[in-house]
């Protein structure tokens, strides 16, 4: 019978094991042409818009609020009204959460819930339900604190660009062989240590508040290099990579208040002390309790930096959504950039490269006698990376608030 | 009659042994050798009688007073100078020095009665592989006080081995007398194991010849195990100058002494050979002198690597543990003829004590070998298989057995590669189930793996239900480097290797060799690091659903699976992270596996850890199971033990 036409809930774009259904636009029964939005739902990422590439009369076997599976059937299309009206009897509903089975509960959490009332579906996608989640689950229904963003970074976070690209087949079949061998978990890592000797200086100098770390340079430079690195700022599923257009530094924090990891939006547009004003913001809210969910998502590529600890080396272990995770280890007198990476998106090769340009960028603070960063105040470029486009530098001019300032060349003459 | 070249030529030889155990003693006394030795000064012509009948192709395995034997068989004056005098150049780079000898086919060991199983197992091989060749074991009258003797003979003559077993009678063991050491008679206690046996003594040299003839014929023809008992006297003391005999006695055995006598009754040839010898050796030692020591880093092998640690899906076969070891030992049983299972009622019918072998000996006759109650023995003829290029896997069939092979283990498996300076390796496998829980009682029940780890070059591998032990076994046959001790558990052998049914867990594995099971919380930061192994991993389930349950904290779980050497770089990130890190194991606390695994962890991490070790009592383990539940860690146990490490 080739009169239906069953539409699956699309896996393309979502890692997520269930989606949420949004909203359901037309009525069973209705006619449909190719176009018309079908369904909404919402995944970890964005709101989708599904839009029909068929015509047809339209039968839901779903409704707004479920939470379904990728890849399940949510929707058929009929060519005869009549067909629809003989199996709407008998369409088979797809599978849902069973929720009490596989969610753990601790007697804290069952406590509450139980004294709450609060209905247990609430949990249906934890894994785990501590009392610490119930009460933020309260706080959720009141709604988070808002957080003053930047329309850029409004912008960022609604309409999430994310370029999408498949794979190649030689890829393919290397992924397949190193799945071979090492199952499913295809992570690796590549490192690289710099000496540091005059860093610290450069850091004392330069910073204004957070004069031991060296994070706030390293989100500084990882992030521009990003841009040109853009593997290591997208993510796999599957068999496609997708990329991020923008770069959102992740950076861990781990003090008393369990592991979090703070969004730096837009980090490579950012300046270095700007860079450093986040940390610290971002820091002192979690410190306070104050983070809004925000601050703990949308990160395309992570930060951790254990030098505080003293961690010599250590393999972090890759954020979901994401291709790449830098940590950073310290001895005496060199930091170790250690670099984890998923196979199944980069190189070892590709990812050495991104490190020795890293290690090479810091380098350069070392080495030259320059005592801050220069950069573009309209295009943001460093003097580095404007080094080596034009080589012309960058031209010191007075800002309308009377302060010096730098503007190269492109900007200078309007281009 | 010998004829008189023949007879310049024996002296000759044993002038030059003879002058170089002098040697030895003058270098002693200038301070250029180092340790200890014991000459064979008035023995010499034993290990020329025997060794002038034997080929290159035999095998001579010896013991401390080992320096004539290794001369007469192998004729290398200056690799043997070398390494008593501690040169690279040494035979074994002067590692083993006097009594740690090896060169192809011959190897010696200072281990009174150890060496005689070892040299048993060489025999199983040259039995199997050539119609001819033969081996020869030297040992001392002292050394028929020690039990492995025994239970060495027993097995030789069971199997018809092809081992001529020479004992060079001085009639002292070090500085006790033969009456004061050895009840009855020698050749009677041979006798009773149905061993063939020749007499004769140093100072008739034809007879000494025409017996060493007889016996080693006799075990290279009819492949049978002989027995030649040579009624000597050294000369020297024991080793230095520990000589607490009657002056009187030593002067009367000077004077029997054949070297001596020739020295009156032909004076000039005497002086000829003396002087002949005398500058061959002195020649060697000079050039000699000047050589080095072994580089240091030649000797050490360092061989932990940072590993990258990856962790992987694992499969599981859904099968019984038990029926997978089976099918490992059937699948490279029919593939590899080397493959050789060695152990106690190890033959069908019986199959086993925990019924691993089952029909194996059906299948593959050759390839298991049934041993008496030899705990020992059949470690070292293990051990000696696998020095031929075998793939011996001795059954020990209770854990609780291994005490008795741990000289075989620790004085001969682990010590081979490194003194014999890496020219041999000893891939021995050793297999034996630990673990209580069945109501065995104290000396069926325990888990002695901690007494097993941290010995030279042996590496202990403990099977849990969580991976399948066919890869396991794979891997310790391909590897194949050096001696492994696999701990079974009883409890296991029964259980499927199957997934642990733990919802929102992921149940992961590292790409080591010897892979680590990671449980892990999903989508959550785990709270505590518990490391275990073996069969404490049936107690995980429970203990991390209550200590979630009541306490909300979560629990990552490392079940490793190498014991020693203890490599943690699996476990370092968790740690870092939770900085609460336990310990569970069956064995008992003190000295345990746990301590080891802490302070390895603690070493690498560098940061602050709450930590705890959960272990049996310090008590024989009970046989009443109310009673042995409470004394090993049971699940309640651990959890109120947990509990305590978080409220402090
Ligand atoms: C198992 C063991 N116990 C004790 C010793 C110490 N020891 C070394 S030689 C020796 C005497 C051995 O006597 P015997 O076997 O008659 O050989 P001999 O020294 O007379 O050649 C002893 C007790 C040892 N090496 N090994």
């Amino acid at each position: 019978m080739n009169n239906t036409i069953d539409i699956k809930l699309p896996k393309d774009n979502v890692n997520d094991e269930f989606v949420r259904i949004l909203s359901c636009p037309f009525n069973d029964g209705d006619e449909v042409k190719q176009n018309d939005i079908l369904i909404e739902y919402e995944t970890s990422k964005a709101d989708v818009e599904y839009a029909s590439e068929n015509i047809g009369y339209i039968k839901y076997l779903c409704k707004s609020g479920d939470e379904i599976k990728p890849g399940e059937t949510i929707i058929r299309l009929f060519q005869n009204i009549d067909d629809l009206k003989q199996s709407s009897m008998k369409v088979e509903k797809p599978t849902k959460i069973n929720t009490s089975s596989k969610t753990r509960f601790s007697k804290k959490a069952e406590k509450l819930i139980n004294e709450k009332k609060i209905p247990y579906t609430q949990f249906q996608n934890f894994s785990f339900v501590t009392s610490k989640d119930i009460s933020s689950n309260l706080l959720d229904n009141n709604g988070f604190k808002d957080y003053d963003k930047s329309d850029q970074e409004k912008l960022n976070t609604e309409n999430k660009d994310i370029f999408t690209e498949e794979i190649s087949n030689t890829k393919k079949r290397e992924i397949d062989n190193l799945r071979g061998v090492q199952s499913s978990n295809l992570t690796s890592v590549v490192a690289k240590s710099i000496h540091i000797e005059n860093l610290n200086n450069w850091i004392n100098t330069n910073s204004t508040a957070l004069p031991q770390s060296v994070l706030p340079l390293i989100v500084f430079e990882s992030s521009r290099l990003l841009k040109k690195y853009k593997y290591l700022n997208s993510y796999f599923s599957e068999d496609k990579i997708h990329f991020y257009q923008y770069v959102n530094i992740g950076f861990a924090i781990d003090l008393e208040k369990g592991l979090k990891s703070l969004t730096i939006y837009n980090a490579d547009k950012k300046t270095y002390p700007r860079v450093e004003t986040e940390i610290i913001n971002l820091s002192e809210k979690y410190l306070e309790d104050e983070l809004t969910k925000e601050d703990l998502t949308n990160s395309t590529f992570t930060i951790s930096d254990l030098t505080s600890e003293r961690s010599t080396f250590f393999i972090p272990l890759i954020n979901k959504n994401q291709s790449a995770i830098l940590g950073i280890g310290k001895t005496e007198n060199q930091i170790n950039l250690i670099l984890s990476f998923d196979h199944r998106v980069v190189t070892g090769k590709y990812s050495q490269k991104f490190l020795n340009d890293l290690a090479e960028r810091i380098e350069v603070y070392i080495k030259s006698d320059l005592k801050e960063i220069i950069i573009c105040s309209k295009c943001l470029i460093s003097l580095r990376e404007e080094s080596k486009l034009s080589g012309k530098g960058l031209i010191r001019i007075i800002n309308s608030d009377g302060k010096i300032d730098f503007i190269c060349i492109n900007c200078l003459l309007g281009n | 009659m010998l004829q008189s070249e023949i007879l310049t030529s024996l002296f000759q030889e044993a002038v030059k042994i003879r002058e170089t155990e002098e040697l030895f003693l003058k270098l002693f006394s200038e301070g250029k050798l180092n340790g200890t030795i014991h000459t064979c000064v008035g023995q010499e012509f034993n290990a020329i009688a025997v060794c002038n009948c034997l080929r290159d192709n035999d095998f001579v395995v010896s013991n401390h007073r080992c320096h004539g034997h290794y001369l007469a068989f192998k004729n290398d004056f200056s690799g043997l100078i070398a390494e008593l005098m501690g040169k690279q150049n040494g035979i074994c780079g002067g590692i083993g020095s006097s009594q740690h000898l090896f060169n192809k086919n011959f190897l010696s060991n200072g281990i009174q009665g150890g060496i005689v199983p070892i040299a048993a197992g060489i025999s199983f091989a040259k039995k199997n592989e050539s119609k001819d060749d033969i081996v020869a074991v030297f040992i001392g009258d002292g050394t028929f006080g020690s039990g492995t003797l025994y239970e060495s003979l027993n097995l030789i003559s069971l199997y018809n081995l092809p081992l001529l077993v020479i004992c060079e009678n001085n009639f002292y063991a070090q500085a006790t007398p033969l009456r004061e050491h050895l009840a009855g008679d020698i050749i009677y206690r041979v006798k009773s194991f149905a061993i063939e046996t020749f007499q004769t003594d140093t100072w008739d040299l034809e007879n000494l010849i025409v017996a060493s003839d007889e016996a080693v014929s006799f075990v290279r023809n009819l492949r049978k195990p002989a027995f030649l008992l040579i009624n000597t006297y050294r000369l020297n003391a024991h080793s230095k100058g520990d000589d607490n005999r009657d002056p009187k006695e030593i002067e009367l055995y000077k004077q029997k002494d054949l070297i001596n006598r020739y020295k009156i009754s032909n004076p000039d040839e005497y002086n000829k050979m003396y002087q002949t010898a005398v500058n061959e050796i002195k020649d060697i030692a000079s050039k000699l002198e000047s050589l080095n020591t072994l580089d240091i880093e030649n000797y050490i092998t360092k061989n932990h690597k940072q590993n990258n640690i990856e962790w992987g899906k694992i499969e599981y076969t859904n099968q019984k543990i038990s029926d997978r070891i089976y099918k490992f030992f059937n699948d490279y049983m029919k593939k590899d003829s080397k493959v050789i299972m060695i152990g106690e009622d190890v033959k069908y019918p019986y199959g086993g004590a925990f019924k691993i072998s089952r029909d194996l000996s059906k299948l593959y006759p050759t390839q298991v070998i049934e041993t008496p109650i030899s705990e020992s023995a059949i470690t070292g003829f293990g051990i000696g298989l696998s020095l031929m290029g075998y793939h011996p896997f001795v059954e020990i069939m209770f854990g609780d057995f291994i005490t008795l092979c741990m000289d075989q283990i620790i004085n001969h498996a682990g010590k081979f590669y490194h003194q014999y300076n890496k020219q041999v390796k000893c891939p021995v496998v050793i297999r034996t189930p630990m673990g209580g829980r069945r109501g065995y009682g104290p000396t069926h029940s325990q888990s002695l793996e901690k007494f097993l780890i941290g010995i030279d070059n042996v590496k202990v591998i403990a099977l849990n239900t969580l991976i399948d032990p066919y890869e396991i076994y794979e891997t310790i046959y391909n590897e194949y480097d050096q001696p492994v001790i696999v701990i079974e558990n009883k409890t296991d052998y029964n259980k499927l290797n199957s997934i642990l049914e733990l919802e929102n867990y992921e149940i992961t594995k590292s790409n080591e060799k010897y892979p680590t099971v990671k449980i892990s919380p999903v989508n959550h930061k785990p709270d505590l690091t518990i490391v275990t192994y073996g069969g404490s991993v049936s107690l995980i389930k429970k203990v991390i659903d209550e200590i979630f349950y009541e306490h909300e904290l979560f629990s990552e779980v490392f079940v490793i699976s190498k014991l020693s050497p203890i490599e943690v770089d699996s476990i370092i990130e968790s740690a870092v992270i939770t900085k609460n890190l336990i310990t569970l194991e069956e064995g008992k606390l003190e000295g345990g596996i746990g301590s080891e695994i802490i302070s390895t962890i603690i070493e690498k991490v560098k940061v602050g850890l709450n930590i705890k070790r959960i272990a049996a009592e310090m008590v024989p383990i009970p046989s009443a199971a109310e009673l042995e539940n409470f004394v090993i860690p049971n699940e309640q146990k651990v959890i109120s033990e947990i509990s305590e490490l978080i409220h402090e």
